[in-house]
């Protein structure tokens, strides 16, 4: 399945299996281990269903949004005071710029029209080319989060 | 200390980060040290070869081509917003991706890549008229064929129906993988997104996207000791090797959620968890109803009888409301990712699936590779 290895560290897998096996259900520890989670498992759920829970979590949350935009209307009107750039004026110019890429990305339609004209016009002279084509030129893909 | 070593505070940085963005995940914190001890390095993600083959903002269409290809109709997999597309193809010899490649169809994948300022403001309409829309032709393009098999897959379900619901064109077979349906059966986040106590417009406001974080957090909550009891686990099970390494891809995949576009969000949760628009054909993308009527290819509705996310009753009504003549329901006793990375997938679930594709798919002609 994976042929990357390395050499294990021993001392780090006796500390860990170590901890492992304080959930062990042949021993002590683990027994009393999966009691808590059997009682933790219910009393999360009895949580998730309390209205008044979900009313407390909804009220925090609208609590912390509400600050979160003020706190980002007071810092813009800082920076404009200071005759900085504030994020939603970045946001426009983000905008701007997303109008020019779909501009772009109707010419690329555009251009794939006529590649099928072309294509019909001389059969197996581009079948297999778009996806090597297109590779070739395809911007870097974002990064995907480790 | 050597050339190469960290330079001092390095460590202490990191582990601010990562109590500053994954306060939740225990994946980055004992990730290092579980390959550490047990002596294994994790596969690259999506180890099947795949190319780019469109891009459009953070998304990318990803095209995974078959040794020897079979079937002209393409399979095209729209994934959920929410995570990565990669756990259909999580690893080798345990890849739905593989499998389909080595069955001899041409794969194509929609990744949504890492949702920014400029995807906070696009919504469904954008997104499906757009992004789905651009892709699918691509793939229709880069595959000769004029008609595909559009495989949703959880969330990317719901959206792939609107999308078929209103571009039908090409969409010649349509798989519904634990797909949300009848948002009144979504058990408890339908609960939790009960418009009583979840605010969702003044949340999209102030954050834009929505951050992993907060979504990770629902996932706990669900539950969190689970979460304890798997790593503890894998500690006593170090010594298994492919145990690890399943372990660990399969966390690292759950680590890698990615935020959800703002606006699209909004949406969801209002049509959807709110107000079931979807399910009634109320809802509106743009300016068009989405009618599921209007669906008229062949439907594959897949449902995972243990299905926490998409629970059977969320999905189970979509063949009664889609226009199709030719519908078909498989049920596999398997959770929502069991569909795709359980041990059992490959034996029970994909052979099924794949059997069915291939007798809606066109065959691809002698000599025509």
């Amino acid at each position: 399945m994976n042929d990357d290895s390395r050499p294990p560290s021993p001392l780090l897998a006796r500390v860990l299996q170590r901890v492992g096996h304080l959930a062990d259900k042949d021993t002590r520890a683990g027994r009393m281990f999966a009691r808590a989670e059997t009682t933790l498992t219910k009393a999360t759920e009895t949580l998730n269903h309390s209205p008044s829970w979900l009313k407390f979590n909804g009220e925090v949350l609208r609590q912390r949004s509400g600050l979160r935009v003020r706190r980002r209307s007071l810092a813009e009107g800082a920076l404009r005071a200071l005759r900085l750039p504030t994020s939603s004026e970045m946001g426009e110019l983000k905008e701007h710029i997303r109008h020019l890429e779909e501009q772009v990305g109707v010419l690329g339609s555009q251009l794939e029209v006529a590649i099928e004209l072309l294509e019909r016009r001389g059969p197996g002279a581009a079948a297999a080319a778009p996806a090597a084509d297109v590779d070739a030129s395809a911007p870097k893909p974002a990064r995907p989060r480790a | 200390m050597t050339a190469d070593a960290p330079p001092p505070g390095t460590l202490v940085r990191e582990l601010a980060r990562l109590l500053h963005e994954r306060p939740l995940n225990p994946y980055p914190y004992l990730g290092p040290l579980v390959e550490r001890a047990a002596g294994v390095r994790l596969p690259p993600v999506s180890p099947t070869p795949h190319r780019v083959v469109h891009t459009q903002g953070s998304a990318r269409l990803l095209r995974y081509a078959p040794a020897r290809r079979r079937y002209k109709t393409p399979v095209f997999f729209v994934y959920s917003m929410i995570n990565r597309w990669y756990i259909l193809d999580f690893l080798r010899g345990r890849s739905f991706i593989e499998h389909l490649t080595d069955a001899g169809f041409e794969v194509y994948a929609l990744d949504w890549g890492l949702p920014g300022p400029d995807e906070q403001r696009l919504g469904w309409a954008e997104v499906l008229g757009r992004v789905v829309r651009a892709a699918a032709r691509w793939a229709l393009r880069a595959s000769g064929s004029d008609s595909l098999t559009l495989y949703g897959y959880c969330m990317g379900g719901t959206l792939s129906l609107a999308y078929a619901s209103l571009y039908p064109e090409g969409v010649k077979n349509f798989v519904a993988q634990a797909t949300p349906v009848d948002f009144a059966h979504g058990g408890i986040f339908t609960l939790w997104t009960d418009p009583g106590h979840f605010d969702v417009d003044t949340l999209v406001d102030a954050y834009g996207n929505v951050p992993t974080r907060m979504l990770e957090t629902g996932f706990l909550m669900q539950a969190p000791m689970q979460r304890v009891s798997r790593w503890l686990e894998c500690f006593r099970r170090l010594g298994e090797r492919d145990f690890v390494v399943t372990f660990l891809a399969m966390e690292r995949w759950g680590a890698d959620g990615i935020p959800f576009p703002g606006e699209v969000y909004r949406q969801y949760i209002k049509d959807c968890y709110q107000h079931n628009l979807l399910c009634r054909g109320l809802m509106k993308v743009g300016d068009q109803r989405v009618d599921l009527a209007r669906v008229r290819a062949d439907l594959l509705n897949v449902i995972a009888e243990h299905d926490q996310i998409a629970p059977p009753p969320m999905s189970e009504p979509l063949n009664a409301l889609v226009g199709s003549t030719d519908k078909t329901t498989l049920r596999f006793p398997v959770g929502h990712i069991g569909l795709s990375a359980s041990n059992r997938a490959p034996q029970k679930v994909w052979p099924a699936i794949t059997r069915w594709i291939a007798a809606h798919s066109e065959p691809w002609g002698e000599g025509a590779s």
